[in-house]
């Protein structure tokens, strides 16, 4: 149940394979682990196929890649793309809008689920429970064409749901989708409301996990509900939750396509444009298959550092290996 | 269901197979065309044969054995109100017809639903080195593709050869059409035209006219005081401030579908300015093609747009509004004028009545004009391994006519009332009747379809879309609205004849004003500037021009943009599209 | 078994208020897609329908419920999410059994969990993802849905996060009974991961019930598009400044009606998959408080 559970109990194991000689050890752990590598045999050779054979498509980005010449006739670029990409006037504002929407995204989607997590845990009424348990996860199933036309209308600023509310505390209305602060704001919001619900279910899954046991014990020894929580139930995600921060900080350049594509405008280019739509743009006049591999490629590089950073410090600081 | 469940078996081996021997290397895009013998009607002489069959027979012509061909389409639909029951997008009353009357046997390679996955599936079947439709659509962009890739077959023999007179003179007439797809006097495609009946006009509602006591604007100052008055002096009398001038959409540039202030740049001047495509719109001025967008004669039209976004006279959220989400403001009654096509009677006006067509006000100097849409929407190309291509041109020569009318060699009677009765419309002793069955009393059992105008079973023509003629339904809007049971001599007459009277009236009110329309002019394929600078050249343009009308940047940021536009590959652009534009002299 | 204080009683009213806003928040743009797709075809167009439908019709549920591309679709959509989730967790659920022992165990699982994390991240993109899979011969079959994200390496992570978090006496118990991994598996790891497991099998569901992208990439013709294919036909917005507007597309156009019917009942499933997976959560708490 502890983090450290798993690499303290097979630490004090004995190790007598040791004095063996080596052919005979590779027999023993052929023997002990061919169940495992078995159990991964599926996985491995699904990923393989699909997942590892494309990636040799990544080489594109340094193509000037064309449909009807195939990989072996398009011509080399180099880093041509790259350079595009970096050279191009708004380069820097358009990575850095990505970066602070996707970070401020990041954030909200750590802490808003957990603790929407703790709280429901804490509704007595199970019915109720439930019911709002499959109330917030809803709005995950609407796409963002479809929510784009609604939020136009509720944050209009004639006579929108939202500037009406605020003008009950004599706030003037507000353009949410026009001025680019406030649309960043809007696009957290919206952006976790729509999610906060489906990211809970992991930690309500891990909360439904602990064993009551503790709960009982803890209640016999005078520890209040509150006690309870910060001992037992935040200590038992802990793991998850890591597990959770660490993979979505891979994401740190996926600021949301679909979401900033349905409700961006040039009046807000300046502060809510960002590579996606950005390369979005550039494919419209002709696919860029090989621009569009170029950007991937460098998300990707930039999401698996990071990954591999927050991977180490997790083991560093809290003892444990996410994966 | 059935029969995916087969299919889903039959593959798992195969697949299973493959996921043993499969190799690391995907590059070798091996060839494997060719091996489709499905067009199992060749003889040698085949070609030829069906040739003179097409020619010898110009209006019964039968390919027997018949002639199989694939294709692939574009197609969205929603209900199942487009076709009877039983029958789908792969088997409806016009493939069987083609089938059984024709010799012509149709086949899908793929259908999607819209035009951005049709490209994406075309791409991804050249990057395949997959076989290609037999016979295939494209716009320009894609077109560009398949001819570099030298993947569709030359045209100008067959044009000459077996293209129905009348579509050969509408090339003449409008030579721009076949630019795009023609490369050193080589032409790879036949173009499919829009019947070019969408130019802008003005709806105004007519109840609110008369509740502030004013006309329908004729001029700017007019126009400007019918806003002022629509804004400002309670128009509906509900005693709420609740209303304004003009609904209109401008994230995506001043020239839209609907909800468009086209009308508004033509006040000004001649040049249209459009900020999402750099081909468009460009005009002609000494010999010399300019740019619309970056004309200072736009500095009239951002400065009078700024004026009237500051006094509220626009939607204040016309900068993030999509035309359709723009035309709600008419719809649910909150803005009095809307500029746009004059099908919006069936939408998004169909249940708003009291707006009337009026044609589009004059600019200061008198000037009016508006921007046309471009003729072509896409271009019928053939497979360069494509064997019979003279049949399908038998076939398009077919519906053509039944639009052209009986002068057209190709000319079939069959389609004088309509294309296939028991689904667009019925005959009924001795009277046609397309819609109002139950107010013309026909017997129930007589109907083609429900008497309900959302059910059209209209025909879904595979290759070439509704076979449009540019401006050919224009007198027919007259001839109806003058006798609504006027004789109907063509497919197109029997399209325009079932309007409604608002409907003709908008109609008549574009017509009336096709001489101010305002083309683009150039028509070439993609230049280098625009594959590889157009992003940035768009976004500067919309981000220039909104912030502008928005007051986010005075008016004389205009010509800062101009120079920032220049430096970033305008002038490049420039040179490249006046380059093409030399060739075509 | 309740501490009772007054502070905790001003929490729980407090919490309980809280939790019924969210959820209302999150059911409103459902209820105005209902009350939308409830309307007159005319209030839809001008968008005055909030959360009660104006002009009240059944027409667009009459053309979807007798819609059978609506109907063929919502099947397909069933049938993928079905075949998909049993593959992928199956697939999953075996991987993530054996990475969830620790290296000294198994020697080599680092390298098999960076194989897996490596592919998380980078992929060859749209056209070489494409070539595999129509030379693996599954293209336009429901293969083409199912196999290639088979491995979806995040729902991986977490299960094998789940196993390890077992407590390693069990396991420890089982071996030394004599059970190999794969009983070890089967008969205890699972059984006691209900939580676990019904939480990956929603996410693997909800990621096939709402894929698009590759229906329309895979398969060739409409007539096999999932639900969520199919949607995305209807929701996604034509350029009509390219496309050209004409008296037929129009309907479709202006059909708003029909499309939120169509939008509600695609998420009906959803709305219902969700209740009947809870109780699974239950059932781990009971199968975990009697292990001990």
């Amino acid at each position: 149940m502890t983090m450290a559970a798993t690499d303290s109990s097979t630490a004090l194991r004995p190790t007598p394979q040791k004095r063996k000689p080596i052919k005979g050890r590779w027999l023993s752990y052929v023997r002990k682990t061919w169940p495992l590598h078995v159990l991964l045999l599926p996985a491995l050779i699904i990923a393989l196929i699909y997942n590892y054979t494309p990636m040799f498509g990544i080489i594109i980005a340094f193509m000037d890649y064309e449909p009807w010449l195939g990989v072996n006739e398009s011509p080399w670029v180099g880093w041509e793309h790259f350079e595009y990409l970096f050279s191009y006037p708004d380069a820097k504002q358009v990575i850095w809008n990505t970066i602070i929407i996707a970070s401020l995204k990041i954030v909200m989607q750590m802490f808003v689920p957990v603790v929407f997590a703790l709280l429901l845990n804490e509704v007595r009424l199970t019915w109720y429970k439930r019911t709002a348990q499959t109330l917030v996860y809803l709005p995950h199933f609407l796409s963002w064409v479809v929510l784009g036309g609604i939020f136009v209308d509720i944050l209009s600023i004639r006579g929108g749901i939202v500037n009406r509310f605020l003008g009950q505390f004599g706030i003037e209305p507000i353009f949410f989708l026009a001025d680019g602060d406030w649309f960043r704001i809007t696009v957290i919001l919206s952006d976790i409301w729509k999610d906060f619900g489906f990211s809970a279910i992991i930690f309500l899954a891990a909360i439904a996990g602990i064993n009551p046991a503790l709960y009982e014990a803890a209640s016999i020894d005078g520890a209040n509900r509150w006690k309870q929580v910060l001992h037992i139930t935040i200590p038992a995600i802990l793991p998850i939750f890591i597990v959770v921060v660490t993979l979505s900080l891979g994401r740190v350049l996926d600021a949301g396509f679909d979401q900033i594509f349905n409700l961006y405008n040039p009046l807000v280019y300046d502060k809510g444009d960002i590579i996606d739509t950005f390369v979005y743009r550039v494919g419209l006049q002709g696919a860029q298959f090989s621009f569009a591999t170029a950007v991937g490629l460098f998300k990707s590089i930039i999401g698996f550092i990071l990954i591999v950073i927050s991977y180490r410090m997790a083991y560093k600081w809290a003892g444990y290996r996410i994966f | 269901m059935r029969d995916s469940n087969l299919r889903k078996k039959r593959h798992l081996p195969t697949m299973l197979s493959l996921l043993l021997t499969m190799t690391l290397i995907i590059s070798a895009c091996s060839s494997t065309g060719g091996s489709d013998g499905a067009d199992g009607n060749t003889n040698d002489d085949g070609t030829s044969e069906i040739g003179e069959q097409v020619l010898d027979n110009k209006t019964s012509f039968k390919f027997d054995p018949p002639i199989s061909f694939t294709t692939a389409l574009t197609f969205q639909q929603q209900t199942d109100r487009d076709f009877k029951p039983g029958e789908s997008i792969e088997d409806h009353v016009h493939l069987r017809w083609m089938r059984d009357e024709l010799g012509l046997d149709v086949s899908y390679d793929f259908v999607v639903p819209n035009s951005e996955d049709y490209e994406t599936k075309m791409r991804l079947l050249l990057s395949g080195n997959q076989d290609l439709p037999d016979v295939m659509t494209a716009f320009t962009g894609l077109a560009n593709d398949l001819i570099t890739a030298k993947k569709v077959m030359p045209l100008n023999d067959i044009i000459d050869q077996y293209l129905t007179p009348n579509l050969k003179a509408l090339y003449e007439e409008y030579p721009a059409v076949l630019y795009p797809v023609t490369r050193d006097g080589v032409i790879y495609g036949l173009p499919n035209m829009y019947a070019m009946d969408e130019g802008t006009i003005m709806w105004v509602r007519e109840d609110w006219l008369q509740n502030v006591g004013l006309d329908a604007p004729k001029t700017l100052e007019e126009f400007e005081e019918v806003l002022r008055a629509f804004t400002e002096d309670d128009p509906d009398q509900n005693g709420q401030d609740d209303t304004l001038g003009l609904a209109v959409s401008l994230k995506d540039g001043p020239f839209q579908w609907m909800a468009s202030a086209d009308p508004i740049v033509g006040m000004f001047s001649d040049y249209v300015a459009q900020t999402t495509d750099p081909a468009q719109f460009w005009h002609e001025e000494d010999g010399k093609l300019i740019y619309g967008t970056t004309h200072p004669a736009q500095k009239e039209f951002l400065a009078q747009m700024n004026e009237w976004m500051e006094l509220g006279y626009i939607d204040p959220e016309a900068g993030i509004k999509d035309p359709t989400k723009a035309a709600e403001m008419v719809a649910s009654g909150q803005a009095g004028v809307i500029f746009g096509p004059y099908w919006m009677n069936g939408y998004p006006l169909s249940g708003s009545p009291e707006f009337q067509p009026y044609p589009n006000p004059a600019g200061p100097g008198g000037q009016v004009g508006r921007a046309e849409k471009q003729m072509v929407h896409d271009y019928v190309m053939f497979n360069a391994d494509f064997e019979h291509p003279e049949a399908v041109i038998a076939y398009i020569n077919k519906l053509f006519a039944a639009n052209f009318g009986e002068d057209d060699p190709y000319y079939d009677p069959q389609f004088k009332n309509g294309w296939h009765e028991g689904y667009d419309y019925v005959e009924y002793e001795g009277e046609v009747y397309h819609n109002n069955f139950e107010e013309n009393g026909l017997p129930v059992s007589e109907w083609p379809k429900p008497d309900d105008p959302t059910v059209t079973y209209s025909i879904k023509f595979p290759i070439t879309g509704a076979p449009f003629v540019p401006y050919l339904g224009d007198p027919a809007f007259q001839k109806f609205k003058d006798d609504p049971d006027a004789q109907s001599n063509s497919a197109m007459e029997t399209r325009i004849k079932s309007s409604q009277a608002r409907q003709l009236d908008a109609g008549l009110v574009r017509i009336s004003q096709n001489d101010t329309a305002i083309h683009n002019q150039f028509a070439g394929p993609p230049t280098k500037t625009m594959l590889s600078k157009s992003e940035l050249l768009t976004k500067l343009e919309s981000e220039s021009y909104l912030k502008i009308i928005y007051g986010d940047e005075p008016i004389e940021y205009f010509d800062q943009f101009v120079e920032e536009w220049k430096a970033n590959g305008g002038d490049q652009l420039i040179q490249e599209v006046n380059e093409w534009y030399e060739t075509t002299k | 078994m309740q501490y009772r204080s007054t502070s905790y009683t001003v929490f729980q009213i407090f919490n309980f208020v809280l939790i019924g806003v969210l959820s209302l928040l999150c059911i409103l743009p459902l209820l105005h897609i209902f009350a939308v797709s409830l309307s007159s075809r005319d209030a839809a167009t001008a968008n005055i329908v909030n959360f009660w439908p104006v002009g009240f019709t059944l027409a667009a549920y009459e053309q979807t419920i007798g819609n059978q591309n609506f109907l063929r679709a919502l099947m397909i959509g069933f049938q993928r999410t079905i075949l998909g989730t049993v593959v992928s967790m199956g697939i999953i659920t075996m991987a993530a059994y054996s990475l969830s022992k620790s290296n000294l165990k198994f020697r080599g699982r680092n390298m098999y969990a960076w194989f897996f994390v490596f592919m998380m991240l980078f992929n060859g993109g749209l056209i070489p993802t494409y070539l595999v899979v129509t030379k693996t011969g599954i293209y336009d079959s429901i293969w083409a849905l199912v196999i290639p994200s088979a491995v979806n390496v995040w729902n991986m992570i977490l299960m094998l996060n789940f196993f390890r978090n077992l407590p390693s006496e069990l396991e420890d118990a089982a071996l030394i009974d004599g059970a190999g991994h794969f009983t070890t598996l089967f008969r205890i790891f699972i059984p006691i991961s209900m939580p676990a497991i019904a939480t990956m099998t929603l996410f693997t569901m909800v990621f096939h019930w709402n894929s698009w992208f590759d229906g329309i990439i895979y398969l060739t013709s409409m007539e096999d598009y999932p639900l969520a294919s199919f949607l995305h036909t209807v929701v996604v917005k034509e350029n009509f400044n390219e496309v050209g507007v004409d008296l037929e597309n129009l309907q479709e156009i202006s059909n708003r009606t029909v499309k939120s019917s169509q939008i509600f009942i695609g998420a009906l499933p959803i709305l219902l998959v969700y209740p009947f997976l809870q109780r699974y959560f239950v059932k781990g708490i009971v199968l975990g408080s009697v292990k001990e």
